[in-house]
């Protein structure tokens, strides 16, 4: 009779301390940077001239929608801070899409110190690509609720 | 004074942000010890499984930085870069604070249209980074 080998598994007490050997080594190397992505941001934020971004996004649909989305990824705001300014624009005259194109560029891409914690994980290729694939994407997105809106009889 | 002022501002948010962090990397730890890879590549990978992560992800709370951690376990554990990317697209786009002041601002048409084409984006996201991935531009 053949004796079935016996599985090692690993008991809680290793396996906690292994996660925690983990997790200090990962706080290790995360802490410096996102520390120094955060002053970036911070500055970014205190130096950024508000003004620039109430330009016109209401007269050429899809490079205002398209540029929106570009201004929503770039500039540096902080959370939920875009929306009261995507209601300036919208009632300075912008397309809905526009607006819709700034919030959602805003929320997908936008933050330093997220934006370093992503590379760290994924790396500059996943990050490239999501960059693109967002602008692409939310700019037709836009265009799309913009059309809809419009069926809808909502004054676009 | 202007030095001051963005040390202190920057002290004060990373402290915030600082613990969600911690358990986000707790919960990728976790998540590297006990879901079998044999799950992750089951279920984190298709087309099927990137309709439900897309719907899936609108409904989680968490903030990106504790959630990225946990993802970077997916990953490694064989979840593809579509599923990876359709769940940070739906997670960054819905919330219910987003769902409120959309409302409040831009009324409820605007809200439920914006939803739907965010479910439709997230979709297009996994499928454009599946691609990618196929083409090795992604590297390993």
């Amino acid at each position: 009779m053949t004796r079935r080998p016996r599985r090692r598994a690993m008991t809680p007490g290793p396996r906690v301390a292994a996660i925690a050997k983990s997790t200090l080594k990962d706080l290790l190397w995360f802490c410096p940077l996102f520390f120094v992505s955060i002053v970036i941001s911070v500055v970014v934020e205190i130096y950024a001239p508000g003004s620039a971004i109430t330009s016109t996004f209401g007269k050429q649909l899809i490079p205002a929608i398209f540029f929106a989305t570009l201004a929503g990824i770039i500039l540096p705001f902080p959370k939920y801070l875009s929306y009261p300014v995507a209601a300036v624009l919208r009632e300075k005259g912008a397309y809905i899409g526009a607006v819709f194109g700034f919030i959602s560029g805003e929320v997908m891409i936008g933050n330093l110190a997220e934006d370093a914690m992503e590379i760290r994980y994924f790396g500059w290729r996943f990050y490239t690509a999501r960059f693109f694939l967002t602008l692409i994407l939310i700019t037709l997105g836009g265009l799309l609720l913009q059309f809809i809106m419009h069926a809808f009889g909502v004054l676009v | 004074m202007m030095y001051a002022e963005i040390l202190a501002r920057s002290g004060i948010l990373f402290a915030k942000i600082l613990p969600l962090v911690i358990i986000g990397i707790v919960a990728g730890k976790l998540v590297d010890v006990y879901v079998p890879k044999s799950f992750v590549r089951k279920y984190l990978n298709g087309n099927g499984s990137l309709l439900a992560v897309s719907a899936l992800a609108m409904l989680t709370p968490g903030p990106f930085y504790a959630t990225l951690p946990v993802l970077d376990a997916f990953r490694r554990k064989g979840a593809s870069y579509g599923i990876i990317v359709a769940y940070i697209t739906s997670d960054l786009m819905v919330g219910p604070m987003r769902v409120f002041l959309e409302t409040h601002y831009f009324g409820i048409l605007y809200t439920v249209v914006r939803l739907v084409i965010t479910y439709f984006i997230s979709i297009g996201m996994g499928l454009g980074f599946m691609y990618v991935e196929k083409k090795g531009w992604l590297g390993k």
